[in-house]
């Protein structure tokens, strides 16, 4: 009841604002002649009696604020006329308030963008019922981290353990969908029964998959089909269920659909799309051997992961003895991750970097904004004297000035939150591949609200301390003064100082750009072992059940290439498998042939063809290429790589025997030449060595490499015409420059580069404006004291010295600040970098060049206008 | 006859607004005579203190004000006591022999 009264009470006050004011107004002065007439029958004259009346009562304005102060929604009315106050206070100095919207703009825009994408990347939990019971299982064996998991082993932890709910596989796979006379090649994953269950996802349509049905002695018979799929080629139709169509030549039906939407969010070395179109089913036997399949299991509820982590350690042991094959002596380690930690692990230390980047650009644009107000404030110390002295206390100013701050803060937040999207959109489209969730990224609800929480956070940042300056009236006697006074020393050093800091913190997110600057331009030099310049790359799949014989498949793969050698303006053509940094690799264990008992090394393995080394450009130190007459089976030779050769055999390789170790297994291969290194799994990765084979009995496809000055996209059409041609039933896919490959391997730096760049550029184009802004307002300040001393005889270079010394002396004292700052920053993202040390010399000089540079520039118009300063004039204005 | 004036404590003038109007609504100077001529002298309310209060009470709903006629003819703002007024005197009144009583024991224990 009470609250009711009181809301009602605090409306009628807000809405009879001025009735009540006038009742105020006639109770006092009521008061003042009731106590009047009372003086008068004192015996005092009329004059005296009010005067008397006026001074017993002590103020009638004070009274009526303290009065005023006891109306309910009070707070309210001031903070409404102080935002009124504010807007009148900002429309006078446009200028002011253009620079500093710009200033904050820039530093919360920066890092709303930043919000957006740790929200979507860190922040937001997976898309999945209770997402931090999803674990994935690392399975690490046979001196090889993350081979994945055999399928006994999956079947044993689904038996025994206690700790997982479901222990499913998923395998990323390619789709070849033949429909209404059209090919398409998709992304598609095979998947064991609970996979999808897993994921708490259920078909919209029809039914889930289920091994023992849809999975027949050799073929899939079933699959289902994504949200999308159904929509673009099968025009929603609900019959599609049960229809058959031909996937991968095999003849499969539709199961179902899964829901719109519905995206599958794997660690990147599980290398699935987050848009898989074809779901496979995927039959657990326990009896395979086989090695690789990546493993997604769901906790109990109320396990921990360290408990599942002990108990996986006691099954591994007993997986040791039971499957000794799959383990070949060695020690086993299963270790379960959270998925989302999974997924984020590669690029946290990266987003660490970029925060700390961004919030350096909020801090300095912070610093230049209260530099920009304790200016401004000198200048208004005269309006803000009045107010005093008209009975505003300090309380009241200090919270009018931080609502003009707010204000302003509010203004950018809004403009910031434009940025953002901006931002975002470009992250988007720089990042495609290397930043995982971020098709996640939006500007929703807590982005926006992220904005209102900086604006009140940066407002507080940069407008409390000019604010208590000013409030605290420290020049107390500018209204006695009859004109503007020079600024104290007090406030001198005080702006002094605040562009010292802007200066230190900017050196921070250069010194890091300039680091990765450097890593980049190393990663574009670093020696590839091959050419990617003119050459064209073309993925083609084909059937080992269309193909079942080495022979068969070659003899496809050279009617293909023989017809794509004909397209104009190819020079060479060749192919193998899988090429170099394409996202998906074969390791396997190598060694001496005549040292069986030495520990294995991890070896990249590579299918060529004769011709391969000298279209993609590979030198041959030693020996020489594939001929045909290896082709032959049962040829069991090889060409390894200067690192492999070095490693294994330092006397010399040529004729020597390289051990391949597979499950159960051990080829000899004959070393018949040696290359230069090639870096194949990523550019960065300079020590795994390489060897090939030649084409053989393996895969299911093969890359073409096309020679030629023409682009991907003109030659796509020859390429799929030429497959088409050869009748191998599937449409190539991956047609691309091999430059694509390079660039997508060295991309999360050129990433993290263009958006540092970005946020080292603000913080110094802030800094440089913070410089500029403090010395034009000091060089002004001292004009006359200039002009004095030109009056006295001194020089105009002598001025102008000053003026460039200040300058120079703030800057080169802010950078040294700075660099002690930026080591302790660039130290912790040792990792990102390449080929450059945390403390790299260059770089840390060339930031300081950079910023003494800025310096004076930021100094030049200032000593400009000094020297140009005439004596006489000075000394009369004010 | 009257002492030096006492300085109010905190709270106590409420208490004091809220008993003088039991009696009767009244005015402003009117409570402030009332408060000076019951308390012989010893609490003298100023205009800078009295009307925060009564508006402060009015915005409790402890007290209603109304324009009347004084005694005097004049037009004064008058204050009668509401029934949640009359509720928080009991309340006040309760509250404040507590004190006086927990005071007393303080200052007349042995010593």
């Amino acid at each position: 009841m009470r609250t009711v009264k009181k809301i009602a009470r605090l409306f009628r006050n807000l809405l009879g604002r001025d009735r009540a004011e006038a009742t105020l107004d006639a109770e006092l002065s009521s008061y003042v002649e009731e106590q009047t007439d009372r003086n008068i029958a004192q015996g005092m004259p009329p004059e005296e009696a009010r005067r008397r009346a006026l001074l017993e009562a002590g103020g009638i304005a004070q009274i009526k604020e303290e009065v005023r102060e006891t109306w309910l929604g009070h707070g309210i009315e001031i903070a409404w006329q102080d935002i009124r106050y504010a807007f009148r206070s900002l429309r006078r100095s446009p200028g002011f308030t253009v620079v500093v919207i710009a200033t904050l703009a820039i530093g919360i825009g920066a890092n709303l963008t930043m919000f957006g994408l740790l929200r979507a990347v860190l922040w937001r939990p997976l898309p999945y019922p209770e997402p931090n019971r999803i674990v994935m299982i690392q399975v690490d064996a046979r001196n090889t981290p993350n081979t994945g998991a055999t399928m006994g082993e999956v079947a044993a932890l689904r038996a025994r353990s206690r700790s997982f709910e479901q222990v499913s596989m998923i395998n990323a796979v390619d789709a070849n969908l033949e429909y209404a006379g059209d090919m398409e090649h998709l992304p598609a994953a095979s998947i064991s029964d609970d996979f999808l269950p897993l994921l708490g996802v259920r078909p919209q349509l029809g039914r889930t998959l289920d091994s023992h049905i849809d999975e027949g002695k050799d073929q899939v018979l079933a699959i289902l089909i994504s949200d999308d799929l159904w929509r673009r080629r099968f025009s929603a139709d609900p019959a599609v269920i049960g229809t058959t169509v031909r996937v991968n030549n095999l003849s499969v039906q539709i199961a179902g659909v899964l829901p719109h939407g519905f995206r599958l969010y794997l660690p990147p070395d599980v290398s699935a799309a987050e848009q898989i179109d074809v779901w496979f089913p995927y039959a657990i036997d326990a009896t395979s051997p086989y090695r690789g399949i990546p493993v997604a299991a769901r906790l109990r509820p109320g396990v921990t992961i360290e408990r599942a982590n002990a108990e996986l350690q006691t099954l591994v042991a007993q997986f040791e003895r039971e499957f000794p094959a799959a383990y070949a002596g060695s020690k086993g380690r299963f270790t379960a991750r959270l998925l989302h930690d999974e997924m984020t692990r590669e690029v946290r230390a990266a987003l660490f970097l970029l925060s700390a980047a961004v919030a350096f650009v909020l801090l300095i644009a912070c610093v230049n904004v209260a530099n920009l107000m304790l200016a401004r404030g000198s200048v208004r110390q005269r309006e803000l004297e009045i107010r005093r002295a008209l009975g505003a206390g300090r309380a009241r100013i200090v919270r009018q000035l931080l609502t003009e701050s707010l204000v302003l803060a509010l203004a950018s937040a809004a403009i910031g939150l434009f940025g953002a999207r901006l931002g975002l959109e470009a992250i988007g489209r720089l990042s495609a591949s290397h930043m995982p969730l971020q098709s996640r990224v939006s500007i929703d609800t807590p982005v926006a609200l992220a904005a209102v929480g900086l604006s009140v956070l940066t407002s507080l940042l940069f407008g409390l301390l000019p604010a208590w300056r000013l409030a605290s009236g420290k020049t107390a006697g500018t209204l006695r003064a009859g004109r503007t006074e020079t600024a104290g020393a007090g406030a001198r050093r005080l702006q002094r100082a605040l562009v010292v800091a802007e200066v230190a913190l900017s050196i921070a997110p250069l010194a890091c750009g300039g680091l990765m600057l450097r890593s980049f331009v190393k990663l574009m030099q670093a020696p590839l072992g091959f050419n990617p310049a003119n050459l064209v790359t073309a993925t083609v799949p084909f059937s080992l059940k269309q193909y079942p014989h080495t022979e068969q498949r070659y003899a496809f793969l050279r009617d293909v290439l023989d017809r794509v050698r004909t397209l104009p303006g190819v020079e060479s053509v060749s192919a193998a498998s899988p090429l170099p940094l394409a996202s998906y690799q074969e390791t396997r264990r190598v060694g001496r042939a005549d040292q069986p008992g030495a520990p294995p090394t991890l070896a990249t393995q590579q299918f060529a063809i004769p011709g391969y080394l000298g279209v993609i450009g590979t030198p041959l130190i030693e020996g020489r290429d594939f001929t045909a007459a290896d082709l032959a089976p049962g040829r069991a030779v090889t060409i390894v790589d200067e690192g492999m050769a070095k490693r294994l055999w330092p006397e010399g390789a040529i004729g020597k025997f390289l051990a391949v170790y597979r499950t159960g297994r051990q080829d000899n291969l004959e070393v018949v030449g040696v290359t230069a290194a090639v870096r194949v799994t990523r550019v960065r990765a300079e020590t795994i060595p390489h060897y090939m084979m030649p084409y053989g009995d393996y895969p299911g496809e093969m890359s073409l490499l096309v020679k030629t000055r023409a682009t991907a996209a003109a030659m796509a059409p020859g390429i799929r015409a030429a497959v088409a041609a050869a009748k191998g039933g599937r449409a190539p896919f991956d047609i691309r420059p091999m430059s694509d490959y390079v660039a997508d391997s060295i991309g999360d730096t050129r990433f993290l580069l263009l958006v540092l760049a970005a946020f080292a550029a603000a913080s110094v184009l802030l800094a440089a404006v913070g410089l500029y802004g403090t010395l034009a307002y000091l060089t002004a300040r001292r004009t006359r004291e200039f002009g004095i001393r030109l009056a006295l005889g001194s020089s105009v270079q002598a001025i102008v010295g000053i003026v460039v010394r200040e300058s120079v002396l703030l800057a080169t004292t802010g950078a040294a600040v700075g660099l002690v700052v930026a080591m302790a920053v660039t130290g912790a993202v040792r990792e990102l970098l390449y080929g450059v040390r945390p403390m790299d010399g260059v770089t840390l000089a060339g930031v300081v060049v950079l910023v003494a540079l800025v310096a004076l520039g930021a100094a030049s118009v200032p000593a400009w206008r000094v020297a140009r300063i005439d004596p006489q004039t000075s000394l009369r204005c004010e | 006859m009257p002492e030096d004036a006492l300085e109010l404590l905190k709270g106590t003038l409420d208490l004091l607004i809220l008993r003088t109007l039991d009696l009767r609504p009244m005015h402003g100077s009117a409570i402030a005579d009332r408060i000076s001529q019951v308390t012989r002298g010893a609490f003298q309310v100023k205009a800078g203190s009295l009307f925060p209060a009564l508006h402060r009470l009015e915005q409790e709903g402890w007290i209603a004000g109304a324009w009347e006629a004084s005694n005097e003819g004049r037009r004064v703002r008058s204050y009668t006591l509401t029934h949640d007024g009359k509720r928080q005197l009991t309340v006040e009144k309760k509250t404040w022999r507590r004190t006086v009583q927990a005071m007393n024991a303080l200052l007349e224990s042995a010593g």
